[in-house]
């Protein structure tokens, strides 16, 4: 297996506070691979550089082979990356509709094709059914004619990765998929993330608090703490590790 | 966005007020006397302004306290041309107007979209508008603090026939379909997959960067977009006017089309033609009352932006949907 996502020696540092110090982390194709570690340990920040959303003061990012650390997040995005927020990031003011069809429009634009010109004033017949289509999938059809701001929390995550998926990226980031979910909710997301590596072959980089939810879906683990990698394996290994038990499941309490 | 979320009735009521609206701009020439004639030809050219600016402002959401400067870039560079050379046909002094507007637009948008946060994207539009209007001042080419006089109407020549736009009304007439040209432009690039994109701009940028879309790309197409069309208003009204200063380069001009937006309310199309033509007929309506004037019209707007947030069709759309479904009450835009 070849490394889809490979950073190496990444610093990043906010004017007072060192966040991440020479983090080496690597994605493999296929595999779903979850970044954990107490709060503060800098996974977000990982998430930021590795995504293209800021850029570390050190350090390199490559992406199937190509060196990306130069190139914001929207060209990481048309390479193929894809990312989610903890807290999902909406088109609140149009319908749910609205945003699929936003979304493939703005695949469309990338592929160059005449769905996303800058001229046309209504959305193209086929995205509209492509987007219902997807919807349907997903359980949202019943409030596509809804704003997106009226949604649940669960929906507004749901609805943001299936904007994020739209865009047909080979890799997805997953910042917190479940935070604030219900328990019923918080399976059918790992149902639903499993699905994704399992039959559409995609790659997974996430972070996760629930270990229940980590468990269920991790086939590698990266631990940080303090900025670090502290380790890095099969969640078996990683789960035997002394020192990942010391420094995270600690106390004898799991960190849900 | 002004798409309402209530299908109800009344769906032909901004239609109608939309084609009266027409209508009365069409046949002011023929009801109104000189005077009024003149203030209307300015009205239009100063909803263009409005309407160009709330691209940048109610749909893309960023804040420019500088769009004057397009507005006499336009208006100062076509007048400079005519006079320096009058045998030109008008077509092309007009683009030469817009097409200064439209360089100048990206120059100055490149320089402030760098920041283009709140504060420093609005102080860096009114500096660099600022400088502009310091510029023209010190001109000798462009007259000054006295700006521009005598600025001649043109004669359209269509080699098999001649308007001249010096006669009667017909310049007045040219403004109104120029306008009309202009403002069915911008509610296409509004409605549109790129007005889409840049109200998506507005609401959530970190969402759209992340579907792959360059988004400080895109608010210079805004920009400029936005720019070009402000110096094609600027550049029709020289001749209207006959007399340019550079008054209309100045930051309190760029506050006008501000004024507007909030005043009709800028998260809809028509909102600033709304809040452009309420605020002449305040002003027109007070002209004779010496020293009220300014309180009444301020007066007013402070009524206006403090009890309706959303601008007078806001507010209409909020009335419109307690009444017709007073059970949801819930508020249909903001």
């Amino acid at each position: 297996m070849s490394n889809m996502l490979e950073a190496k020696g990444i610093n990043f540092a906010y004017p007072s506070v060192n966040v991440l110090s020479d983090v080496d982390i690597s994605v493999q194709a296929h595999e779903s691979h979850v970044v954990i570690g107490p709060n503060g340990a800098g996974k977000t920040t990982l998430f930021k550089v590795l995504s293209g959303e800021m850029f570390p003061q050190s350090g390199k990012v490559w992406y199937n082979g190509e060196d990306v650390t130069g190139l914001d997040a929207w060209e990481r995005v048309q390479r193929g990356i894809g990312r989610t927020f903890q807290v999902a990031r909406l088109f609140a003011e149009q319908s749910v509709l609205n945003n699929v069809v936003l979304a493939l429009e703005c695949r469309e634009r990338i592929k160059g094709t005449s769905h996303g010109a800058w001229w046309r004033l209504h959305s193209s017949r086929e995205l509209v059914d492509e987007a219902m289509s997807r919807l349907a999938q997903y359980g949202l059809a019943v409030r596509s004619e809804d704003e997106a701001a009226n949604l649940s929390h669960g929906d507004k995550k749901r609805l943001e990765l299936l904007m994020t998926l739209a865009l047909n990226p080979k890799l997805i980031m997953l910042d917190e998929p479940t935070a604030g979910m219900a328990p019923d909710d918080r399976r059918s997301v790992v149902e639903m993330i499993n699905r994704l590596r399992e039959d559409e072959g995609l790659t997974l980089l996430l972070t996760e608090h629930d270990m229940e939810v980590v468990f269920g879906l991790a086939t590698r683990l990266t631990v940080m703490n303090q900025g670090q990698v502290v380790a890095s394996g099969d969640p078996e290994t990683v789960r035997r590790d002394p020192m990942v038990h010391e420094i995270y499941f600690g106390k004898g309490g799991s960190h849900a | 966005m002004d798409n309402n979320t209530t299908s109800f009735g009344f769906k032909a009521t901004p239609l109608i007020a939309l084609a009266l609206c027409f209508a009365a701009f069409a046949t002011v020439p023929f009801w109104a006397e000189k005077g009024l004639v003149f203030l209307a030809g300015i009205l239009m050219l100063q909803i263009v302004f409005a309407l160009s600016f709330n691209l940048i402002f109610g749909l893309t959401g960023l804040v420019s306290f500088g769009q004057a400067a397009f507005f006499a870039a336009g208006a100062y560079a076509s007048a400079w041309l005519s006079s320096y050379a009058p045998d030109l046909p008008f077509v092309l002094t007009l683009a030469f107007g817009g097409l200064v507007g439209a360089l100048l637009s990206v120059l100055i948008g490149m320089v402030a979209l760098h920041r283009a946060s709140g504060i420093y994207f609005a102080i860096l539009t009114l500096a660099l508008g600022q400088l502009i209007y310091t510029l023209i001042g010190k001109s000798t080419a462009l007259g000054r603090e006295d700006g521009l006089i005598g600025i001649t109407r043109p004669n359209l020549n269509f080699g098999l026939f001649e308007i001249d736009l010096s006669r009667g009304d017909d310049y007045y007439y040219l403004i109104f379909v120029a306008s009309a040209g202009m403002i069915v432009s911008l509610w296409w690039v509004w409605h549109g997959t790129l007005g889409r994109t840049l109200s998506a701009i507005r609401q959530e940028p970190e969402r759209i960067r992340f579907l792959g879309v360059n988004v400080r790309r895109y608010r210079e197409y805004a920009f400029v977009i936005s720019g070009t069309v402000t110096a094609l208003a600027g550049a029709l009204l020289a001749p209207w006017s006959q007399i340019i200063t550079p008054m209309i380069a100045h930051w309190s001009y760029s506050a006008l089309p501000i004024l507007f937006c909030l005043l009709g309310g800028s998260t809809r199309f028509w909102g600033p033609a709304v809040g452009a033509i309420v605020f002449a007929g305040l002003e027109h309506s007070t002209r004779n009352m010496f020293g009220m004037a300014e309180l009444i019209v301020g007066g007013a707007l402070l009524f206006v932006v403090l009890a309706m947030p959303g601008g007078i069709l806001g507010t209409i759309a909020l009335l419109r949907q307690k009444i017709l479904s007073p059970a949801e009450g819930r508020p249909s835009d903001e």
